[in-house]
Formats: C-alpha cells, sequence, structure tokens
C-alpha cells in the first residue's frame, strides 16, 4: 500500500466523513484539535500510519453524540479506508 | 433529505389543531386530545431515540429524561380526562401531589436538557473564538432569553405571591424551572448552529425549538390571562404546546435517524488518495 507522504489529506478524509454528523467546520476544527492534543501534531504534519491514533482519540466524542456502537462501527470503518 | 421534513411535524400538528378547532369547535375536549396526543407522539418518540442508545451511553441518559419529562404531564392530563373530572382529578388538588408533579417534570426536562449541552463538552468539542467571546456570546444570549422570559416571571411571581403557600412552591417550581430552561435555549441553538451541515444539527436544533415553545408559551398564556380573552389566545396557546411537543419528538426521530444512518456515513466515508 501506497505511503502517504506528509499531506493534509489524513485529517481532510477523517473531517470529511465525521461532517456527516458533526458538520463541515466542527469536524474540520475537532480533528485539528484531537491530532494536536493527541498527536501532538498540526493537522498537515499528520501522517497515513497516524490515522488510527486519531481515530482512537476521537471514538469518545463520538461515542458520546451517537453511542457506543454506531460511533465504534463509524470508526472501524473509518480505519479500514486507511488501510 | 428527509431531516427537512421534521420541521413540518410540529407545523402539521399545529394545522391539526386549528382546523379541528374551526371546523369541530373548540372546548376542552379538542385541547385534551390534542394535548394529550402530541405528548405521547412527543414521548414515543424520545423513548426511540433513547432505544437507540445502549446501556451507559451519555445519550441514553439524556433522551430518558426528556421522555419522562414529557411522559408525566401526558399521564396528568391522561388520568384528569378533558373536563378534569376524572379519577386522579379528584386527588390532583392535593398540594404534595402538585408539588410532586411539578419538580418531576421540571426536574426531567432540565436535567434532559442540561444533559444535551452537556454533550458537546463532554465530546471534548468546543465553540470558536476565545474563551471570553464564548462566554459574551452565550451571556449575550442567555440574557436575551432571560429578558423574553422576564415579564412571565414577574407577573409569575407576582401570582404566587398572591395565592397561599400550598399553590405556591408548586408554581415557583414551575417558575424556576422556566428560568432554568430559557437560559439552556440559547446553548443549545449555539451548539445546534455548530453542527450546522451535519445530521446532529437537527436533534440540537428542534430541541432548542422545543424549549423555545415553552417560552412562548408562558408568553402567550400571560398576555391570554391578562388581557382576559378565551377564544383565540386559549387556541393560540394550545397549538404552541402541541408544537413544543411535537419539536420535542421530531428531535428524538431525527437523533433516532442520525444513529441508524451511520452506515450511510460509513459507506460514504472517503478513502484518502495517496495524494
Amino acid at each position: 500500500m501506497a505511503r502517504l507522504p506528509v499531506t493534509s489529506s489524513t485529517c481532510d478524509a477523517v473531517a470529511d466523513a465525521l461532517a456527516t454528523y458533526l458538520g463541515p467546520n466542527t469536524a474540520r476544527t475537532a480533528v485539528r484539535t484531537f491530532a494536536e492534543r493527541t498527536l501532538g501534531k498540526r493537522a498537515a504534519e499528520v501522517e497515513r500510519e497516524d490515522a488510527p491514533a486519531l481515530l482512537d482519540a476521537l471514538r469518545p466524542m463520538l461515542r458520546t453524540l451517537l453511542g457506543s456502537g454506531p460511533a465504534d462501527h463509524a470508526i472501524q470503518q473509518l480505519k479500514e479506508a486507511f488501510r | 433529505m428527509r431531516y427537512r421534513l421534521l420541521p413540518l411535524l410540529p407545523l402539521a400538528g399545529a394545522a391539526a389543531v386549528v382546523a379541528a378547532a374551526v371546523l369541530g369547535g373548540a372546548g376542552p375536549r379538542l385541547w385534551w386530545t390534542s394535548e394529550v396526543s402530541a405528548q405521547l407522539a412527543s414521548v414515543a418518540c424520545c423513548l426511540a431515540a433513547a432505544a437507540a442508545f445502549g446501556r451507559g451511553d451519555y445519550m441514553l441518559r439524556a433522551w430518558t429524561l426528556t421522555a419522562l419529562g414529557n411522559l408525566l404531564p401526558a399521564l396528568n392530563r391522561l388520568t384528569a380526562g378533558p373536563d378534569a373530572s376524572w379519577w386522579l382529578a379528584r386527588i390532583a388538588g392535593r398540594p404534595w401531589l402538585d408539588l410532586a408533579l411539578s419538580t418531576l417534570v421540571n426536574g426531567f426536562s432540565i436535567a434532559g436538557a442540561l444533559y444535551f449541552v452537556g454533550a458537546f463538552w463532554r465530546s471534548g468539542l468546543s465553540l470558536p473564538g476565545s474563551r471570553g467571546r464564548q462566554a459574551a456570546v452565550i451571556g449575550g444570549a442567555i440574557g436575551v432569553a432571560l429578558l423574553l422570559g422576564a415579564p412571565v416571571l414577574y407577573f409569575s411571581v407576582q401570582d404566587v405571591l398572591g395565592g397561599g403557600l400550598a399553590e405556591g412552591i408548586p408554581e415557583a417550581i414551575g417558575i424556576l424551572g422556566d428560568v432554568v430552561a430559557f437560559s439552556l435555549v440559547a446553548p443549545l441553538f449555539r451548539i445546534a448552529l455548530e453542527f450546522r451541515g451535519g445530521v446532529l444539527q437537527w436533534p440540537w436544533g428542534l430541541l432548542a425549538a422545543s424549549n423555545l415553545g415553552w417560552l412562548t408559551y408562558d408568553v402567550v398564556a400571560l398576555v391570554s390571562r391578562r388581557a382576559g380573552s378565551a377564544g383565540p389566545a386559549r387556541l393560540a396557546c394550545e397549538v404552541v404546546v402541541v408544537m413544543t411537543y411535537l419539536c420535542a419528538g421530531a428531535a428524538g426521530l431525527a437523533h433516532r435517524w442520525a444513529i441508524s444512518g451511520s452506515g450511510e456515513a460509513r459507506s460514504a466515508a472517503p478513502a484518502p488518495s495517496a495524494g
């Protein structure tokens, strides 16, 4: 699998998926916030291999808003998209 | 998008009440039927939302509390009957029952709304802008809500002071509940605005509209009470009550759809390109 170099596409892809629930602005802000908080990286520095950790960090947020089952399912689906 | 149909639910309820009043004549039986129908529909939708969450989920508690806050008035109305002559009405005058009912209904409703407001912060999200600006925006919005509610609160307090303690305490609890509910309208709308473009804007937005409905109801009820008018003012009150309950029900449906539609979101998840 081709490895993503340093681009913002990983964060963009996660934000695009979350935008379905949170809306584009909040999704983008959430991904940026959790990337900095969890990975210590700016959105543009997040690489493809960071995606699982970033998604795990976003899991509690989605569990609160959507419930455990749907949140875990959504995270799992996104992780698979990044494999 | 089916979510856009949800605001039509309270509007359809309002239209039905007006049509029934015009065609069949307004009266206690119509008010009772319309209120109980809206309350039970709301309870069903809120419970449907609660059932979509698993045990231990934060929003399960939010929806259960909201459902209970709508269920108790429904039971009260159901057991009292259209002419307040059924069995519970005979003991409903007892102060302890009024007090318990007022406390529980307000407690459940406010706790439910607080859960919805708390969900945003609990999830780790934050409003844009500095903390000072956020506090100013929320504080300003709460101030507007309280300003709108101030006349209602003023006259309600006067009524409480004019009555006996037995009648006054449940009224006072209702007023306290109104103060908190008015204050929560702004944060709920603010959060709904943050979810703009996403499906979660609907449950938060419609719940905010429901809370705003109670504020509107209090204003309309106050005006009709002070004006001493009966017919059109009473109809307006009933329309607002029905819309308020149905807004809460529509919010429940929206959240249930958002959760059950997570499959659509998953399949829509874009795979990152190799850039």
